[in-house]
């Protein structure tokens, strides 16, 4: 108590550099750790379209008649005449068909955030192998691998988890407009055809129009299913490959984000020097109080101690701020059933990089290496004796 | 009261080794005042701060009281110092954000054997007998020289330390002060009991000290 007070009395004299540097370090400190996420959201995008890519696959995009005007680099038109949706994705839209789609079921089983339903090709873009004979396959994020092994009741069905999908997996772009954290927090149901997915979840066909994809098909084929989709939902609908839409988007928005890397990298580089050097003025400012308390009765312990304290606190803006994120259910840092917590603080994976308890557990170690080297400075002096010229 | 023998201590200044203190050897009984003089580098200040633990000797043996501190841990050492010396230097060593009282308390907070409600009336009673007790309040850095040293010699004694040493205690101070400082040391050693080392260039100083150990190249000489 006699240390901690110390220490808190140390602080107080230093109250406005704990406000201004701790404000500044704290901005810093989001603003890296987010470019860091986006960066990772990014490369797990590019990672999945080039699946994508690779399977020669076109996006569906729907847009309003109004603001649809006839694209000549696409060359396609909307077509007149339509085959019902239904019977089109009861032939297609199946594993050995042409389409693959993606619904979000309205209600998730316990431990989940969301649950993910994928339908047809879309199962050939994801990093997970689904065995050709099941018609229903399970599988969860890697932050619940615990899970597998166990069974949930999904639809009218209880049914075995069997796999994990890497954390940080999208569905593509199609869930664009989400977080895509949160399909860390998913239970992913791979369904071999639209018949099982409907006969087991009811869906609709609509369900499955703003994600959905035409894996290697045919022009004739590419015709047919924007007729019928665009007769379905009223809207113009047209086909944008992933080639193409890769090309225009892919590598600006990865110059931008490497471009914020860069920038928070070298501030936070700035601000980590910035940090020590500074810290090491507030402990060498403080010498001659610890001198003095030691020559009267105070142990290196105390002392180290002291100077510890003094360090934390003078952090305590960013330290309570990272704690917070930690252990409040906010953003990417956990889900709302505090999934941070119980997947634990740390996580030693370059995916994980930018989690708040590793940001946490660095800032902690980097202050106390300061304090170290502050107190090996103290005790050269100190060693000098009782005159310090 | 303190019998240090052939005590040693060796300072690494890059790659040469000087040696500071050869072969020391001093006692000094209860209610004695000891100068120690000599020329700047003579190794004065190391020998206090070897008796007083503030610098590990290399070789040598110190006993203070009949104990001897040195080879304990750093808990045992501290407590040790805190009961048994009181320093006062040059520069004063005070905290200058803080008040006279709380300066003068400092030993206090470490000592186990004082209760914390006798506190007040310790700090009290070594202010009076320094005149310094309607400071008791102030801070110190609003002191003059005389007076900070003064505080400086409350916490020496607060806590009834039976040893005090002095690195230059009066080597900022104007004649008049330094005459009362020395003569403050000379009441607690003669009336208090308290043994007093003092390293002092001053020979006005020395003189009036009850014996005198002179120091030339890190050796005692007669």
């Amino acid at each position: 108590m006699k240390t901690i007070g110390r220490a808190f009395h140390d602080l107080r004299r230093e109250i406005g550099w704990v406000l201004l540097y701790g404000v500044l370090t704290a901005i810093v400190l989001y603003s890296f750790i987010g470019s860091i996420s986006g960066f990772r959201q990014n490369l797990t995008t590019a990672r999945f379209l080039s699946g994508f890519k690779q399977n020669r696959v076109d996006m569906l995009i729907l847009e309003s008649k109004g603001s649809y005007r006839i694209s000549k680099t696409d060359g396609q038109e909307a077509p007149t005449k339509a085959k019902p949706l239904d019977a089109l994705f009861r032939e297609a839209l199946s594993k050995d068909g042409t389409l693959g789609g993606v619904a979000e079921l309205s209600s998730a089983p316990s431990g989940f955030a969301r649950t993910v339903l994928i339908v047809g090709r879309m199962a050939d873009c994801m990093p997970v192998r689904v065995p050709n004979d099941r018609d229903l396959y399970l599988a969860v994020s890697s932050s619940h691998a615990d899970r597998v092994g166990t069974s949930v009741k999904i639809g009218r069905e209880e049914l075995p988890i069997e796999a994990t999908v890497p954390n940080g997996t999208m569905v593509g772009t199609l869930y664009n407009h989400t977080r895509s954290g949160d399909l860390d927090d998913a239970l992913f149901v791979f369904a071999k055809d639209y018949s099982t997915a409907y006969k087991t979840f009811y869906c609709a066909p609509n369900d499955f129009l703003f994600r959905l994809i035409a894996v290697d098909a045919d022009d004739a084929f590419k015709m047919e299913l924007m007729k019928s989709v665009s007769s379905a939902a009223g809207m113009h609908a047209r086909l944008w490959s992933a080639q193409a839409y890769l090309k225009q988007t892919g590598d600006s928005g990865m110059q931008y984000l490497l471009l914020r890397i860069v920038f928070f990298g070298i501030a936070s580089f700035a601000l980590i020097a910035a940090m020590v050097m500074n810290l090491l003025r507030v402990l060498d400012a403080h010498t001659n109080d610890y001198a003095v308390h030691r020559l009267f009765g105070a142990t290196k312990a105390q002392t180290f101690l002291r100077m510890l304290l003094l360090a934390i606190g003078f952090h305590i803006i960013p330290v309570a701020y990272i704690a917070c994120r930690i252990l409040l259910p906010l953003g990417w840092t956990g889900s709302e059933d505090g999934g941070a917590l119980k997947r634990g603080i740390v996580a030693f994976s370059p995916e994980k990089a930018s989690m708040m308890g590793n940001v946490f557990v660095v800032l902690l170690l980097l202050i106390a290496a300061v304090c170290v080297i502050g107190y090996v400075r103290f005790q050269r002096t100190y060693a000098k004796g009782m005159r310090r010229e | 009261m303190i019998a240090a023998e052939a005590l040693q201590k060796s300072y690494r200044t890059g790659s040469d080794t000087v040696c500071a203190v050869r072969d020391a050897t001093v006692s000094a009984d209860r209610g004695e005042m000891i100068a120690i003089v000599g020329p700047s580098g003579s190794g004065k200040s190391t020998l206090l701060n070897m008796i007083g633990l503030v610098v590990p000797p290399d070789s040598g043996r110190i006993t203070i009281d009949g104990t001897e501190p040195i080879g304990r841990n750093d808990r045992q050492c501290a407590a040790f110092r805190n009961a048994h010396f009181g320093y006062i230097t040059q520069d004063f060593a005070l905290l200058n954000d803080e008040t006279v009282y709380a300066n003068i308390r400092l030993p206090l907070l470490y000592n186990k054997t004082v209760p914390r409600r006798e506190h007040k009336r310790r700090i009290h009673t070594a202010a009076k007998a320094l005149a310094i007790e309607d400071k008791l309040k102030r801070r110190v850095s609003v002191l003059s020289g005389g007076e900070r040293q003064r505080v400086a010699i409350a916490r020496a004694m607060v806590c009834d330390q039976p040893v005090i040493l002095a690195d230059e205690p009066t080597g900022s101070l104007d004649a008049e002060n330094r005459d009362r400082v020395v003569s403050i040391l000379l009441d607690l050693a003669h009336s208090k009991g308290r043994t007093v080392l003092i390293v002092t260039h001053d020979s006005s100083v020395a003189e009036r000290c009850d014996r005198v150990i002179r120091m030339k190249d890190g050796v005692i000489t007669p």
